[in-house]
């Protein structure tokens, strides 16, 4: 019941000494490295200096040089055009996870968060449900199964990450909701998804976005995997993970054509989550003291 | 009482540096302490007094430093090493926080917190035994006398029972010196009568030294020997607090003494200071309360007002003191003899009714009756008042009527319709009940989204009332006029704004459904005593203007005699009593009454000394 609040506010509230720059380096640094990897996505094909796909059998297993910088591969195509190609599908993919997961796991979560009750129980035993589930096993066998295909691998993970967006935001909505804030405008009359939407959501968005971050770097790492098993991209495809697949052979003779696309990998993958923590703290001092 | 003394600051300045800005929070204070006194530190929030009493045991925040001298037997605090002042702390100076609920190791028991400091002549840790008899010994001076306490956990004691713990641990290595920091602010007005009551007596058995930082002037009356206030980081005035309460030599104290609801009538208006407590380098250079005093001049902003002295003992920071003395008595004369205004209750047909009304929280094995059948009243245009303790059910009760909660059993209706459980409703008639009844909250630094301009949560407020009303921003406007802010705050996010003006906006937003009762629960309570005088009278204001009833939840009887014709005192989620408030206040029938009355702080020296205020009542199961 009523803990009656006590009347002196501490005088200051204090948090951990950090930056206040509003760009820190290493965010201008992040930011740069994504923009390029989104150039390449999109007009990759245009700025490529090869044809990605170009086969060129006398030129096979080239080591690095100007004109071709990562080497060639056994088919004698252009190891460092098929990376700045191969970012579409290190995008893309991971794009409409992570967007997906977010969408519908905030829809659900909010609902169940708010509204508790049954809908709550329904919605969360169907998460229950899919954690039992061990996500990468099941995306290998079905697509596997099914024959394999990048969007069936998407679509796939895709649904199994909504449980977990789900259930985040069901509990920062449960941390919400019994906030005056809340009650007064249920007092004042407004109707529950306007209090869903206009009210409580803003108020976890700073957690929505870091997870959607989260979930595209982890998104990106485990559609690679999938590739690099086979079960990714197709056959022929320039993407990241294929390629370290094909070209892991090659370790010894030209270390590159296999690194290269591995270090493009992790590199996107530790940027993008590195920005996901940063506009976290950025967001979660709106409406915070100054 | 100038005995020899055992504590002396000069000096000191208290600074916060964030980001490479810094912010200056208490700018050059001397104080002292002698052996066997209590000195309270006044001041409202914002004023520093906590970062004071911080400072003096080294605790002070990440990013927040001291500068200045802090003298006890021979040695600068402030230049101890970490190490040396950790000796010190608990065996010299003790320290006892505002909350108990936060304030005790949750996964340790209650003899633990004590026995854990305590060592033998040669510094070793006590036998088991012997831990065990020390504790069970010390929980009995601070008036615990079941020995099984100490084999408890902190969540399964309440809260008077936990500072009670948390006294007896800052006392275990008998310290010379205790700080207590608001100790009873978080508690009910009768265990705070107890709490007070205790530090008291262990003072003065023991000869020890006490600091109490307080806002509440009463409390410190009651409790000290001398007073400083504190405003915006500065010392206004020094002085005996007998002398004090006498004749204030500082316009904001005498703002302060003024702005107190007298407990035992009821105002036409209340006294309040206007404005809110500046940052201490917003008004460096000049008199702090300059910009909220009605007897500013051009002395008072040519440069910084250092206390000077008056008499033995006696300081004060004014300026002006000398020419403004006599209008100061007067002025307080006038007030003391401000004529009691007869609350007339002018009830008609009763808006809300609620007969015989119960709630059971459930939570796993236990159950708690939050309300055993009670039945009130509210007439339309009627103030009614609700108090009670925390527990009593008063805010249950407050949650039902506007649908928060849903009562197990009985009826509420409103305006003639049935509204107990609000999900049966007719949509029609929901917007209806939501329409009549609005409801302010206690925390008004919780009851504002954080992220939606004060704009827009008025406009969101106006279009409930009216789906498509035109001129919507004009109505912002002037529902922020009527609470008293300018216009322009629709533009600002809650952060911006004070604790006062953020409570004036959630009134503004009840206002916005033209609600014919408006429930406000605990309103006041959160808020600097110099801003609850303001919010009272708003209370009033807009009383005349709209002709609302108000159903006023509230643990401070004083606040309740200002506003309310009629009370109910709720104890254990029952009706013990009901009545004029007049009546009931002023000749309370029921014991549990007149135990509420007998806790508002008096000054007198028998309000901590009398049996009932050391004893208390039979602690209760929980």
């Amino acid at each position: 019941m009523s803990v009656d609040i006590n009347p002196v506010r501490p005088e200051l509230s204090l948090g951990v000494t950090r930056s206040r720059r509003r760009f820190p380096v290493l965010i201008i640094l992040c930011l740069i490295f994504t923009a390029l990897v989104v150039f390449c996505a999109i007009f990759g094909s245009l700025v490529a200096p090869h044809d990605p796909n170009e086969q060129d059998l006398l030129n096979t297993l080239q080591q690095p040089s100007w004109d071709h910088l990562f080497g060639t591969d056994t088919l004698g195509r252009d190891i460092f055009s098929r990376v700045i190609v191969g970012a579409r599908t290190a995008v893309a993919g991971p794009l409409v996870i992570a967007l997906g997961a977010m969408l519908i796991g905030n829809t659900l979560g909010v609902f169940a968060g708010y509204r508790g009750g049954r809908a709550d129980f329904v919605i969360m035993r169907f998460c229950d449900l899919m954690f039992a589930l061990p996500a990468l096993l099941v995306a290998i066998v079905v697509v596997g199964v099914l024959g394999g295909g990048y969007w069936l691998a998407v679509t796939l993970l895709m649904i199994l990450t909504i449980p977990y967006d789900a259930r985040l935001i069901r509990g920062s909505v449960l941390e919400q909701r019994p906030r005056p804030y809340v009650e007064a405008v249920r007092v004042l009359g407004l109707k529950p998804r306007q209090i869903m939407v206009g009210q409580v959501w803003p108020n976890v968005l700073p957690v929505v976005v870091a997870n959607t971050f989260l979930n595209f770097a982890f998104s990106l790492v485990t559609l690679s995997g999938l590739s690099y098993l086979g079960l990714g991209a197709g056959p022929g495809t320039a993407d990241w993970g294929r390629m370290i697949s094909d070209n892991r052979n090659l370790l010894f003779q030209n270390p590159v054509a296999a690194l290269g696309p591995a270090f493009v990998l992790v590199a996107t993958a530790t940027t993008v989550n590195l920005l996901g923590d940063w506009l976290y703290e950025r967001l979660s001092d709106r409406g915070r003291a100054r | 009482m100038t005995g020899e003394p055992l504590l002396t600051v000069s000096n000191l300045r208290i600074h916060s540096r964030i980001g490479g800005k810094s912010r200056t929070i208490v700018s050059g204070i001397d104080l002292a302490l002698a052996r066997g006194e209590t000195i309270g530190i006044v001041g409202e929030s914002g004023s520093g007094k906590s970062m004071t009493a911080r400072a003096l045991i080294g605790l002070l925040p990440a990013g927040v430093f001291a500068e200045g001298h802090v003298e006890y037997e021979g040695r600068d605090l402030l230049e101890l090493p970490e190490r040396a002042l950790r000796k010190l702390r608990g065996s010299e100076l003790g320290l006892v926080f505002q909350d108990p609920f936060t304030m005790l190791n949750p996964i340790l028991r209650c003899g633990r917190h004590i026995d854990e400091q305590l060592r033998d002549e040669r510094g070793r840790r006590l036998g088991r035994a012997e831990r065990r008899n020390e504790a069970v010994r010390r929980l009995a001076e601070v008036g615990i006398r079941d020995a099984g306490v100490a084999e408890r956990y902190p969540f399964e004691l309440s809260g008077g029972m936990r500072q009670r713990v948390g006294i007896a641990a800052a006392l275990a290595r008998d310290p010379k010196i205790l700080i207590a920091d608001e100790p009873s602010t978080a508690l009910d007005v009768t265990t705070q009568r107890e709490i007070l009551a205790l530090i008291k007596s262990v003072q003065v058995s023991r000869g020890m030294g006490l600091i109490m930082i307080t806002h509440d002037l009463r409390v410190a009356f009651a409790m000290c020997d001398r007073i400083y206030v504190l405003y915006a980081g500065s010392l206004l005035e020094v002085a005996p607090a007998a002398a004090v309460e006498e004749e204030p030599l500082h316009p904001y104290t005498l703002g302060l003494l003024l702005s107190e609801p007298p407990g035992d009538r009821r105002l036409a208006h209340l006294h309040s200071i206007e404005g809110a407590v500046p940052a201490p380098d917003d008004v460096a250079g000049r008199c702090p309360f300059s910009a909220r005093c009605s007897w500013t001049a051009d002395e008072c902003l040519a440069g910084p007002t250092p206390l000077r002295s008056l008499a033995e003992g006696r300081a004060t920071a004014c300026v002006r003191i000398d020419k403004i003395r006599p209008e100061m008595r007067v002025e307080r004369l006038e007030a003391s003899q401000r004529a009691h205004v007869e609350a007339v209750s002018g009830a008609s047909s009763a808006l809300v009714h609620v007969a015989d009304l119960r709630k059971t929280f459930i939570t796993g094995q236990r159950q708690v009756d939050a309300l055993a059948g009670v039945s009130i009243e509210v007439g339309e245009g009627e103030s009614v008042g609700l108090v009670g303790e925390s527990g009593s059910g008063k805010t249950t009760l407050g949650r039902c009527i506007v649908g928060l909660e849903t009562p197990t059993s009985g009826t509420i209706t409103i305006d003639g319709i049935e509204a107990a459980d609000y999900t049966q409703l007719s949509t029609r008639d929901r917007a209806a009940v939501r329409r009549s009844v609005q409801i302010v909250f206690q925390d008004p630094y919780s009851s504002l989204n954080p992220v939606r301009t004060i704009g827009s949560a008025l406009q969101q407020a106006v279009l409930v009332a009216e789906p498509g009303a035109r001129g919507v921003s004009g109505q912002v406007a002037d529902l922020l006029r009527t609470v008293g802010l300018p216009p322009e705050y629709a533009a600002r996010k809650p952060v911006a704004l004070s604790g006062g003006e953020r409570q004036r906006v959630a009134i503004a937003r009840a206002l916005a459904v033209k609600p014919r009762l408006l429930i406000c629960d605990e309103p006041v309570s959160a808020l600097d005593v110099s801003v609850q005088a303001q919010i009272l009278n708003l209370f009033a204001t807009l009383r005349h203007e709209f002709g609302m009833s108000y159903l006023f939840i509230t643990h401070d009887l004083a606040v309740v005699r200002q506003i309310v014709e009629r009370v109910y005192v709720l104890y254990r989620g029952a009706v013990v009593e009901a009545g004029p408030v007049d009546t009931v206040l002023g000749r309370p029938s029921h014991e549990y009454t007149q135990k509420l009355v007998d806790s508002i702080p008096r000054s007198d020296s028998e309000w901590l000394t009398a049996q009932q205020a050391v004893m208390g009542v039979a602690p209760d199961g929980d």
